[in-house]
């Protein structure tokens, strides 16, 4: 190689010596450039993508700890207010309930067969009559409004007879399956708004139904079942 | 007085314009290469501080996705409170005849315990009333309370009698706006 590169006229020899290090340089330019500068950028890309998540789960985190004392209160309330299963029987409690407070008469309670409608939601309506004078009357119709679970009132026909107010009210109660998917860990959760927060501040607001809960009796214990019972 | 002399051999001679240009790109070749040397060194600084900031953040990443995870009760209540809250409002935007309940019962306040409600009907976009009224001046004050409100959309009067043995019968229709 070097007694070629020697057998070479001196000018083109000169040259190719004079220009061996710049072509090497520029050579090096290009191989560290195409390979050390994609692999900065790659590095500098995941780095971004690695801090986007960090932000939304540091923020998602923050939000849970402070979500998370009222929380399990706020989800009772609500799945209260609109269940997972047909409120019928806590709807027509609540009704009774409401009627006892306001020294009416309620009757002819009848329910429908729960349907799902078109809004999506499964729905089932109850059709009562109410007897009292017409303040009590009233005060009850204005009442369904104040309880859980939610209701919303159809057609409301009152008469009066003898000083007597007699209604006859549709309600319909509202139930939803629950749901069905959570969110990936890096995906981001919003705090309430201003809105949620008004609805949660008006289903807090309302009645809850109450029920009692029935302690088996303690009876006494027969030691011998299948003899003679011991005086 | 200085004389150049050229000692090699003719064949060995390089003009003087191509050594000139071998002088310049010597120079760029020189040059190039300082410049490659830092060049190198900040990429590779560049790379080596980008993979220890990426090790660092990956690393937070993963004890946060742990945190999230251990809240992940309190997430699911979010996510269950946020639905029924969606759906909620929902089904309190939807036809319900209570607001209209509230409407009309100022207007009955004006009566006194002598007029009766025959028949109230209250819908979602509409009030029908029958009312038996003995005396002038609850006909009067209710006619009067109906005019000077601005809550119905529309007040129709459909049926108006007068028994001398029952007093007035009216029945109006109202569309609340």
């Amino acid at each position: 190689m070097k007694k070629s590169i020697n057998k070479l006229p001196e000018n083109i020899r000169q040259s190719l010596i004079a220009t061996l290090p710049f072509v090497v340089t520029l050579f090096l330019f290009i191989l560290v450039g195409k390979f050390g500068i994609s692999k900065v950028v790659s590095i500098r890309t995941e780095s971004a993508k690695a801090e986007k998540i960090q932000t939304v789960l540091t923020q998602k985190l923050t939000l849970l700890q402070t979500l998370s004392p009222t929380i399990g209160q706020q989800a009772n309330i609500t799945t209260q207010a609109l269940p997972s299963e047909n409120p019928a029987l806590a709807a027509v409690l609540q009704l009774k309930l409401l009627a006892s407070t306001n020294s009416v008469v309620i009757s002819s309670i009848k329910s429908g067969a729960g349907s799902l409608a078109s809004s999506g939601f499964h729905e089932v309506s109850i059709n009562f009559v109410i007897d009292g004078n017409r303040d009590q009357v009233f005060n009850f119709l204005r009442g369904i409004a104040g309880v859980s679970p939610i209701m919303t009132v159809g057609k409301i026909r009152i008469s009066e007879s003898l000083g007597a107010s007699r209604a006859e009210v549709g309600v319909t109660t509202y139930w939803v399956d629950l749901p069905k998917t959570l969110p990936s860990v890096t995906s981001p959760v919003s705090d309430f708004t201003a809105g949620e927060k008004g609805i949660l501040t008006k289903i807090a607001g309302l009645t809850q139904p109450t029920y009692q809960q029935l302690v088996p009796s303690e009876g006494d214990i027969n030691p011998e079942p299948f003899g003679e019972q011991t005086p | 007085m200085s004389v150049k002399l050229n000692l090699l051999p003719p064949e060995l001679a390089v003009s003087k314009n191509l050594s000139k240009l071998l002088k310049i790109i010597k120079a760029l070749g020189v040059i190039g290469m300082a410049a490659f040397v830092v060049f190198a060194i900040g990429v590779g600084a560049f790379f080596v501080l980008g993979t220890i900031k990426l090790n660092n953040l990956n690393s937070s990443v993963a004890s946060l996705k742990k945190e999230v995870t251990a809240q992940q009760a309190s997430e699911q209540q979010i996510v269950l409170v946020k639905d029924r809250l969606t759906k909620i409002s929902k089904i309190l935007n939807s036809p319900d005849s209570l607001p209209n309940l509230v409407v009309i019962e100022p207007f009955l306040g004006t009566l006194s315990q002598s007029t009766s409600i025959n028949q109230l009907t209250i819908g979602s976009d509409s009030i029908g009333l029958s009312l038996g009224i003995k005396t002038n001046s609850d006909l009067t004050s209710f006619l009067g309370a109906l005019q000077s409100s601005d809550v119905f959309k529309k007040v129709e009067m459909t049926s108006f009698s007068l028994s001398p043995s029952s007093g007035y019968a009216i029945e109006i229709k109202a569309d609340t706006k």
